[in-house]
């Protein structure tokens, strides 16, 4: 009994934040979490940098990824609105263009662009941390001097 | 209605809302696509156009002849001030991409926000590249409708080439505000609405009408349906009937044996359960679908079976067969079985037929036959009086073609002397000829025509009686006259001298089924003054209540009496008992057939009073009796 009320609940809940969030938001969660994925695997730790806690917990519900909040322990960082994080010393993906464009360890970046989603994965980047993307992204796969500064 | 109909109603008015929403469910979405498309095309024809011109005009104005003059930043300065004219509220975005590694970047951007510079890369979504690819190779324009969720802001993007020496080199985005796919969505939907309205209508209308006829079918079939049997009743034959094509028909009149009986011993619940099951075997033995059965009387069923069995053997066989079933059937009421019979009069030669009352009056000359010869059998037409049809016998008696013969009746002690004269009816063809009762009487006994003509037979008497003043006639009623009111009323009606020289000779040729009526009309005549006089007396037993409950005036001794008298002890002894009953009771006899001599010898000596026969005269028109001037009125 008390099983199923915790089931009933979470299913209102899940529902209920579903209706909450924009579609467009959910779409971008897919995206990002396929794309983290598909390049450096399956089952890899994925600390959320910059976020807060509720957009954590969209991420916990919606995304396949293993959510960690210690980035340290992390295999990859998903980074938003931060201008350097360099010092993490490990990959990471940023959220937003200005992200992207100032943190070198991305090795790549998702943003909006008129009303579209964009992705752009940095060649060199991922070489440097020997990463290989899922052949269905190799469309977004781009040379670092093709970024526009 | 019954449960059945309602159910096929319900079923007939699922399956066509199911048609309908099965109709909505495959053209709605074919008819909304081809809606928005209409709409879109509508809205962005002006657009169209408009880079239609860059195509025409500005390339060859700027003389353009390479993606890398596009690129150029004057023309690019150019394009982007053709572009601009372009905005408005309905636009979010408005810029040009080019492609170049396979990665499209943008060529220029008017747009007013998120605005992007030149050569910046651009990742256009899947449906657009798909679209992009296909405008690179058929250098024709393409319309996006962007899902909810996939883009912000943007509902709509036309993509129209910028083609340069025959090549796209760039292509132009106009993207639509989502409020613009929101309003046209809005369109579509209130059309959707009231396509789904209208089909629903149309729905419930058909299923309406379809009620509505059913229910219609429904009393109507209740209207001619026989409620205690369940087969037909007068109503279809009269108003549905007439319509056959009567060619294909076997005609059979069934009649139960001695129902009255049953009704009178077992009262009216015995006979409405021995109808039903009576109905039942009939709907049992004949087929259902194409042997129609009516209840034509109170115990009598007509039945038309359909010729195509092979041969008319193969329907008698039917007939048969029913009347087998009806044979053996038990006819359980309360603790009684009762048994019956039941006696069948067939017309097998409907072919000549003109009508379906004519055939039925056949069929009804043949089960009177049956019924004459026993009853519990089957008896076929056969067109041996030669017999007139209804409608001729109608003609002749509505134009007034009917005459009387008459025969004297005489006293036999002497045979000048006239009692009275019995008038004796015929009808007069157009052509002059004399047509006799048996040609005509048996045909229209027991219909209005009957009636009719005894009701004209009585006003030519009368109109006789009035002209010669002397004589004195007698006028045959049958039983059915003397249930007549009308016929009563008129004869009462007349006049005191007419009364006195006009007699009524009562019949037994029917069965007499309501014999207090029949009695009580007989004493309004005979206290109003009429004589009266018993025919055929002798040959039934009903006339013996006649003689118990009136005061009868004269016997007329059956004919089947008086003519092998000289033959018959047994006659002669029955002749004898009857004058001296009829003496001792003040009345006086009459003997029929007097044919001969010897005849009128035997009468004689056995007491008989009056008679009548050839030997005397043969009926005559009143005229020719007259100016014979041989009889003493």
């Amino acid at each position: 009994m008390k099983k199923t009320i915790i089931i009933i609940l979470n299913v209102a809940l899940f529902i209920s934040i579903s209706m909450a969030i924009d579609k467009s938001k959910l779409y971008e969660i897919k995206i990002i979490s396929y794309i983290v994925s598909s390049t450096i695997g399956q089952n890899k730790k994925v600390c959320l940098y910059n976020f807060s806690n509720s957009e954590v917990d969209i991420y916990r519900k919606f995304s396949n990824l293993k959510i960690v909040d210690n980035c340290k322990n992390a295999d990859i960082i998903i980074v938003k609105d931060l201008e350097n994080a360099k010092t993490f010393n490990k990959p990471a993906f940023a959220i937003g263009y200005f992200t992207f464009l100032n943190c070198i360890n991305c090795i790549g970046g998702f943003y909006w662009k008129k009303g579209r989603p964009q992705i752009i994965l940095i060649k060199e980047r991922l070489n440097t941390f020997h990463i290989k993307p899922a052949s269905k992204l190799e469309k977004f796969v781009i040379p670092e001097n093709f970024v526009n500064r | 209605m019954n449960i059945y109909s309602k159910k096929l109603i319900l079923y007939l008015g699922s399956a066509i809302l199911a048609i309908s929403f099965l109709f909505l469910f495959l053209v709605l979405p074919k008819f909304e696509v081809k809606i928005k498309d209409e709409l879109v095309n509508n809205i962005s024809y002006a657009y169209k156009g408009f880079i239609k011109n860059i195509n025409k005009d500005f390339i060859q104005q700027h003389k353009i002849s390479s993606l890398n003059d596009l690129k150029k930043i004057k023309n690019r300065l150019a394009l982007a001030h053709h572009l601009s004219l372009m905005k408005n509220d309905n636009i979010e975005y408005i810029f040009a991409v080019y492609k170049e590694d396979n990665i499209y970047k943008i060529l220029i951007d008017v747009s007013d926000t998120d605005k992007s510079n030149f050569d910046e890369i651009f990742f256009p979504t899947e449906k657009e590249e798909k679209a992009l690819d296909r405008i690179y190779k058929t250098k024709r324009e393409a319309i996006i409708f962007h899902e909810a969720g996939e883009t912000k802001k943007i509902g709509i993007t036309l993509l129209e080439p910028l083609i340069i020496n025959n090549k796209v080199q760039a292509v132009v985005f106009v993207d639509f505000t989502v409020q613009t796919l929101l309003t046209i969505n809005k369109l579509i939907n209130m059309l959707k609405l009231f396509l789904i309205f209208v089909i629903s209508f149309i729905s419930a209308l058909i299923i309406f009408t379809i009620y509505t006829t059913l229910k219609v079918f429904y009393f109507k079939k209740k209207a001619y349906m026989d409620e205690l049997t369940g087969v037909y009743n007068r109503n279809y034959l009269e108003e549905v009937l007439p319509e056959i094509n009567l060619q294909k028909y076997v005609v059979a009149l069934f009649d139960i044996d001695y129902f009255k009986k049953i009704n009178d011993t077992y009262g009216h619940k015995a006979g409405d359960e021995i109808l039903k099951k009576f109905a039942k075997i009939l709907k049992n033995s004949f087929r259902e679908d194409e042997d129609v059965i009516v209840r034509y009387g109170g115990e009598e069923f007509l039945v038309l079976i359909k010729k195509d069995r092979r041969n008319s053997l193969s329907v008698l066989n039917a007939v048969k067969r029913a009347v087998d079933r009806i044979r053996k059937a038990m006819f359980p009421y309360g603790k009684e079985v009762l048994r019956l019979t039941t006696s069948v009069g067939v017309l097998l030669d409907t072919e000549k037929e003109k009508s379906l009352s004519e055939a039925i009056k056949k069929a009804d000359v043949a089960l009177y036959k049956a019924k004459l010869a026993g009853r519990n059998r089957i008896e076929i037409y056969e067109e041996e009086n030669v017999y007139l049809s209804i409608t001729k016998i109608n003609n002749l008696i509505e134009k007034g073609n009917i005459l009387c013969h008459y025969q004297p009746v005489v006293d036999l002690n002497n045979s000048r002397k006239v009692l009275y004269f019995e008038a004796l009816v015929r009808l007069k063809d157009d052509d002059g000829t004399i047509i006799y009762p048996n040609s005509f009487l048996e045909l229209i006994k027991n219909t209005y025509l009957y009636a009719k003509l005894s009701k004209k037979v009585l006003e030519y008497n009368v109109d006789i009686l009035r002209k010669y003043k002397n004589i004195k006639v007698s006028v045959n009623l049958s039983p059915s006259d003397l249930i007549n009111e009308t016929l009563i009323k008129d004869a009462i009606s007349l006049e005191e001298h007419i009364v006195k020289r006009l007699k009524f000779e009562i019949l037994e040729t029917e069965e007499i089924k309501n014999y207090d009526k029949v009695l009580d009309n007989l004493k309004r005549l005979k206290e109003k003054g009429f004589q009266i006089s018993i025919d055929d007396f002798g040959s039934g037993y009903s006339n013996f209540k006649y003689l118990l409950n009136l005061d009868i005036d004269f016997i007329k001794i059956d004919a089947n009496l008086i003519k092998n008298i000289n033959e018959s002890k047994k006659s002669q002894e029955l002749v004898k008992a009857i004058v001296l009953f009829a003496k001792n009771n003040s009345i006086s006899t009459i003997a029929e057939f007097i044919e001969n001599e010897k005849i009128l010898e035997t009468v004689k000596k056995l007491g008989v009073e009056y008679g009548q026969g050839y030997y005397f005269s043969k009926p005559k028109t009143i005229e020719e009796i007259l100016e014979e001037k041989k009889w003493d009125i």
